[in-house]
């Protein structure tokens, strides 16, 4: 069994990050790239798989900054193999359709029957890159997916996916198949740093350069700006009495909270 | 060293001396939830039954306080090398804590457990009415690097605890800087559960930092990273003398006492945190039971009361050793929060105030005071602001 698991390195929303007025994009350096949330979460599920079955896990970014330590953790934590996708130059994504397109690209030469990717990166709301991957390899795609259940000897899997108001619902699918992560059935693990050191020094990482085929985007960034403060909200000012006072008040009127 | 070897070493052969008095599993605050106390440990240990000890969770009880390693007749260093030892083994097979794992990567990432970004670090300086400088501002020789720490840098309570030490060396005229958005964990909690990688890796990291500027002294807020810089930094080649910020105030007590006119009409207590007392005492180094009471004892209208607890019998906050994020697990195992039991045996002491000088302890201690519904019997102040607050608060800079 081949586990896949592809990271995407993005903005870390704990920094202040700004928008460049002249360029109408991010800052670069206000930039901290952080492998993203649900990517992390992909990965543990493939750890999880590989625990129970004795599967390799091959886990992959692109040469973004940290993406190199985002392998050496994936090490760490227990992937069997890790790739760094470059152009022979720093990589610049311009759209997920792209990212796609390279992925699956490299996919033609590496064994795959499950590929994980996390669902609904910042840079991909609709959760697009698993569903555009897929159409390109022509493989089957379920995104949202809360558990993964490989089975080898019927080469298909059990995929859970979490409907509104608590409600689940499980997908059997033929392998090979790409799963959109959103949360792992136990939170990712940690990496101890001598762990993550010991990775870096053991020079496991492997680059591979991918050529993409041409793409023409679709949709362009026109602008980027922070949210702007809406009209619904009501902002209680005064001393910690009042407004813990006033806020009493306003659940009890609407019937929230005892009056 | 590691636990498979232990008894390959000097520090852990002498488990072998242990007399299995059982004074440690005594002393210890955790012990009737743990399913190993630490006298059981040692035996275990010796008897080769390392992975029933890691299993067991009992380690994740834990919170560093030092009382077993500072009472045990045969001096084995429980606290600060054997049970950090036992921790580390734990993040081989999973078992600790979201809340705990989250800390650690935090302080991986942004060099502080509250997972906040570093360009914020000196956010609160914006706020002080006294001149703070920031190294990487005005680089050049100075006295003092003040080490703030993350809770007074990020956490409002301590940042309230940060404005107030300002004013004081302000007034004391000291010659002062501070890091800024340079700054970093000083690696407390990373080394005390046992991730020693990332305890080195802040170490190497702060040390690069230091290397840059022109300093003679070290001054921190925390009692943690006091404990670091005591214990883990001179290894590191480190030299530099440092002290804690209630040790320097202690010595310009001289300096200071004119200016304490504001009377403090407040029945006050004060709580020994483990890391400027006990731990101190353990290892032999110095240990600070007296300054921050002949502070406290110098404000005019003050009177001061001792709790039931005090000095090396000191009950601790329970936020050692990884315990300040483990407060949600500790609760799902039906544990009672050691701040609460502090705060209690404060109120029974017949005092309003309960003092602090440890930086975990202002907000873990307020938590405390609004769960047991205290909040009109007792308020928590760092000695720092009681100080600041006798010497005419902000209004007097």
């Amino acid at each position: 069994m081949d586990v896949v698991v592809l990271m995407k390195m993005v903005p870390d929303a704990a920094q202040k990050i700004e928008v460049d007025a002249a360029s109408g994009q991010l800052k670069a350096s206000t930039l901290n790239l952080i492998p993203f949330e649900s990517d992390e979460h992909a990965l543990e599920e493939a750890l999880l798989i590989k625990e129970r079955t004795g599967a390799t896990v091959t886990v992959v970014t692109t040469d973004l900054p940290g993406g190199d330590v985002a392998l050496w953790t994936a090490l760490a934590k227990g992937a069997t193999h890790a790739l760094l996708v470059t152009r022979g130059r720093p990589y610049e994504p311009r759209s997920t359709g792209e990212l796609a397109r390279i992925y699956a690209k490299l996919l033609e030469t590496i064994p795959h029957d499950l590929v994980l990717t996390g669902a609904q990166a910042p840079d991909d709301v609709e959760g697009e890159l698993g569903a555009l991957l897929a159409a390109q390899l022509g493989l089957p795609y379920i995104s949202v997916a809360v558990a993964v259940r490989p089975d080898e000897g019927t080469h298909s899997a059990e995929v859970t996916t979490e409907l509104g108001g608590g409600l689940r619902s499980v997908y059997e699918s033929a392998l090979p198949l790409v799963v959109g992560i959103q949360t792992s059935e136990t939170p990712p693990r940690y990496a101890p740093f001598l762990q993550i050191r010991a990775a870096q020094r053991s020079k496991r990482t492997r680059s591979v350069a991918v050529e993409p085929v041409p793409f023409d985007p679709k949709v362009e960034v026109v602008a980027l700006h922070k949210p702007v403060a809406g009209k619904g909200a009501t902002m209680l000012e005064g001393s910690p009495e009042e407004v813990a006072g006033r806020l009493v008040e306003i659940l009890a009127e609407k019937e929230l909270v005892g009056g | 060293m590691d636990l498979d070897h232990v008894l390959l070493y000097p520090e852990g052969k002498s488990l072998l001396t242990c007399i299995q008095c059982g004074v440690c599993s005594a002393t210890c605050p955790q012990e009737a939830f743990m399913e190993y106390p630490p006298r059981k440990i040692v035996a275990m240990l010796k008897a080769g039954l390392i992975d029933e000890v890691v299993q067991s969770g009992s380690m994740l009880k834990c919170v560093s306080c030092y009382s077993c390693q500072a009472k045990c007749p045969r001096q084995i260093r429980l606290t600060d090398l054997l049970f950090p030892l036992i921790r580390g083994r734990m993040f081989e097979g999973g078992g600790i804590p979201a809340e705990l794992q989250k800390a650690f990567l935090d302080v991986q990432r942004y060099g502080n457990p509250l997972g906040r970004s570093t360009s914020e670090r000196s956010d609160w300086v914006a706020r002080s009415k006294v001149p703070i400088r920031i190294l990487a501002d005005r680089p050049g020789p100075v006295d003092l690097l003040w080490n703030v720490e993350c809770y007074p840098s990020y956490h409002p309570r301590g940042q309230a605890v940060a404005l107030a030490t300002a004013r004081l060396f302000h007034r004391l005229g000291l010659d002062f800087a501070i890091l800024g958005s340079e700054e970093r964990c000083i690696g407390d909690c990373a080394g005390y559960f046992g991730e020693f990688g990332l305890l080195d890796a802040l170490i190497e990291q702060n040390l690069t930092t230091f290397r840059k500027y022109d300093f003679r002294r070290v001054v921190t807020s925390g009692a943690h990273a006091f404990n670091v810089f005591a214990h883990h930094y001179p290894g590191y080649g480190f030299t530099t003398p440092v002290e804690p910020v209630v040790g320097l105030i202690g010595e310009e007590l001289p300096k200071l006492r004119p200016m304490l006119k504001t009377s403090v009409p407040h029945k006050v207590t004060y709580h020994d945190p483990c890391c400027l007392g006990r731990c101190m005492g353990a290892s032999a180094l110095r240990c600070y039971f007296a300054p921050p009471r002949k502070l406290l004892e110098a404000i005019p209208g003050l009177k001061y009361v001792e709790m039931a607890h005090h000095h090396e019998n000191s009950l601790c906050c329970g936020g050692g050793g990884g315990g300040m994020w483990l407060d949600t697990y500790y609760r799902d195992q039906g544990m009672d929060r050691l701040s609460e039991r502090v705060v209690k045996e404060a109120v029974a002491a017949g005092a309003d105030v309960l003092a602090v000088t440890c930086d975990y302890e202002v907000s873990r201690f307020e938590d405390a005071v609004k769960v047991l519904g205290y909040d009109r019997k007792i308020v928590v102040r760092d000695v720092l602001e009681l100080l600041d607050e006798s010497a005419g608060g902000e209004a007097a800079v």
